[in-house]
């Protein structure tokens, strides 16, 4: 019975082995089924929607598929554990009953071998022989007798030996099977985590586009101590939002694309008109040959529109537009600049700048 | 002789299996074991006081002697049959122990696998907030997958943490039962070892009660020079 269980376990134990290698796979699978999801999730949509639909999917497969490989590996180490509950094992007695047999009977044999030991006769002398082999059968009888105690004491001894073994391995196992559970439960955990992570990625692709900079719903809008009436403009911002020396933070930058080290920004207004320039140092990648430097100047109407576009033209004569999009805090303003491409240069940036 | 003591033995099992279903069967050779112990104690004890007041000549006086042989050869076949069981359990107790061992082994190992992997997936994880941080800069409306994301970076973490901690559990437990294969391969070879002896023990128990048995005849022979008589069997 006990070797059939033990088959069990071997076999169980051949399942497990399967099931870590399918849950990999799956979750492989998973990894696999979309590794830019996150990079491509700002551009927003049904389709980012879509996709982390089918992620989720994916991720409800993988958790599927790992926890039924924690459970049967806790099915495994119960077994492990009730072996161990069941081994244990029942003390033998030794007899000594044995022993004082021998003793007392050729105590007695002794005697009359002694009472007979000088008798001529005959007969008696055919008894003597009689006694004294039996005798000898009891004095063999003795150390075999006294062996076989010594193997039982051995075997006493070892009981104690196999009960405390007994009794550390099965505490371990305990703690050990406690931690797949456990782990079957956090796993559990995992998979409610990931699907709600995918539907805020679904949720978060509806509509358009909001950068960083906008401030979210139910933000508390910025409140100013001494208020005075602000001059008339075309834009719904005050113009002091987009006018003005603007810099790139050396602490706590916010950017998407190329790292700037250095951006200098300047926006004049005059009749509503728009002026500026810009200069500016972008990090490049190792071993780039390409051109860090970025100048062009912009300019163009205000227009009654939160976020401001003007044409632009770099210093090699490429054409773009920039975007002023004022920030959650008066002294920040997003810029985001696109030219025509230029071999070796900066084409694209998009960055927060404070005011000087 | 032993046949038949097996014979008996496997009846009387089989008589004591309706009322003690679960019963282990070595717990039951052990009780037929320590029972004929017992009946011969009791025969070999009164042996002497029994024959004292009989002629030696008198076929009641080597019946008894042979009875109480009879009493013996039981009893020694029944701790025989208990020893052999028991030796025969202790060699399966090793086995499953052994590869209870090797299952631990790999369960335990399984541990190791589980932090590398919850590693590499919060690897994986970190890679994914990176990129979800820089999508954030144009939708900043994906903040809250952003946290959940990290949340679940944090929860990783924490399982790979816990792997570790079990994973440092895995020596002590295989040590343990190495100790528990050790310490039952040592029961295995000391109830074998008990059960070889006592075959040699049966062996001059034989002689020693066939030496008994001549001393009543030769008892007998010093009276009475004719051959003793026998009591016939009903």
């Amino acid at each position: 019975m006990k070797r059939a269980c033990l088959f069990a376990i071997v076999a169980v134990m051949s399942l497990a082995q399967r099931s870590r290698d399918d849950y990999r796979a799956v979750y492989r699978g998973w990894k696999q089924t979309d590794p830019n999801l996150e990079r491509d999730a700002s551009t927003g949509g049904a389709a980012i929607a879509q996709r982390a639909d089918r992620m989720a999917a994916e991720a409800a497969r993988s958790a599927a598929a790992r926890k039924e490989f924690l459970e049967g590996t806790a099915q495994d180490e119960a077994q492990q554990v009730e072996w161990l509950e069941n081994a244990s094992l029942i003390p033998e007695s030794t007899s000594k009953s044995d022993e004082q047999f021998i003793k007392s009977e050729a105590a007695a044999v002794t005697r009359t071998i002694d009472t007979f030991a000088n008798d001529p006769d005959k007969g008696m002398q055919q008894l003597r022989q009689a006694l004294a082999k039996e005798r000898v059968a009891l004095d063999t009888l003795a150390p075999v007798i006294a062996q076989r105690k010594k193997a039982a004491e051995e075997v006493t001894a070892s009981t104690g030996a196999i009960e405390q073994a007994r009794t550390k391995a099965l505490e371990q196992s305990q703690a050990m099977l406690e931690g797949f559970k456990n782990a079957g439960a956090s796993a559990s955990s995992e998979a409610a985590a990931w699907a709600e992570y995918y539907r805020k990625i679904g949720e978060a692709a509806q509509g358009t586009a909001t950068p960083i900079t906008e401030v979210l719903p139910g933000a508390p809008p910025a409140v100013l101590n001494n208020p005075v009436p602000a001059p008339p403009t075309v834009t719904p911002l005050p113009l002091a939002r987009y006018v003005g020396a603007w810099t790139f933070p050396q602490t706590n930058a916010l950017y998407h694309g190329p790292q700037p080290e250095f951006i200098d920004l300047l926006v004049h207004e005059e009749n509503g008109h728009a002026t500026g320039s810009a200069f500016a140092r972008f990090k490049l990648p190792p071993g780039s040959t390409g051109d860090p430097i970025v100048r062009f100047d912009f300019s163009g109407e205000f227009q009654p529109a939160r976020r401001q576009v003007f044409n632009l033209v770099t210093a090699e004569g490429a054409k773009g537009t920039i975007e002023l999009i004022p920030g959650p805090a008066f002294n920040l303003l997003e810029i985001n600049f696109q030219t025509e491409l230029k071999p070796g240069k900066i084409h694209q940036a998009d960055v927060v700048l404070v005011k000087k | 002789m032993i046949r038949f003591v097996s014979f008996l033995l496997f009846l009387a099992l089989a008589r004591s299996a309706p009322a003690q279903v679960v019963a282990d069967p070595l717990d039951a050779l052990r009780q037929i074991a320590d029972k004929a112990s017992s009946d011969w104690q009791a025969l070999a004890k009164g042996l002497e006081q029994k024959i004292a007041t009989l002629l030696p000549c008198d076929p009641k006086s080597r019946a008894a002697v042979e009875e109480v042989s009879r009493a013996s050869d039981a009893r020694l076949s029944a701790l025989s049959a208990y020893l052999k069981a028991s030796a025969a359990k202790a060699k399966a107790d090793t086995d499953a122990a052994k590869r209870v061992l090797a299952a631990q082994a790999a369960l335990s190992g399984g541990w190791v696998t589980e932090h590398t992997e919850a590693d590499e997936e919060r690897a994986v994880i970190e890679a994914q907030v990176a990129d979800l941080k820089e999508s954030m800069r144009k939708r900043g409306s994906l903040s809250g997958a952003e946290q959940m994301l990290v949340e679940i970076a944090n929860m990783v973490k924490q399982r790979a943490a816990k792997s570790e901690e079990q994973s440092g559990r895995r020596e002590s437990l295989d040590s343990s039962l190495g100790d528990l294969v050790v310490a039952y391969q040592t029961r295995q070879t000391a109830l074998e070892n008990e059960s070889a002896l006592l075959d040699a023990e049966t062996a001059r128990w034989k002689a020693y009660y066939t030496a008994r048995v001549s001393r009543a005849i030769t008892e007998c022979a010093i009276i009475n020079p004719g051959p003793p008589q026998r009591k016939k069997q009903p």
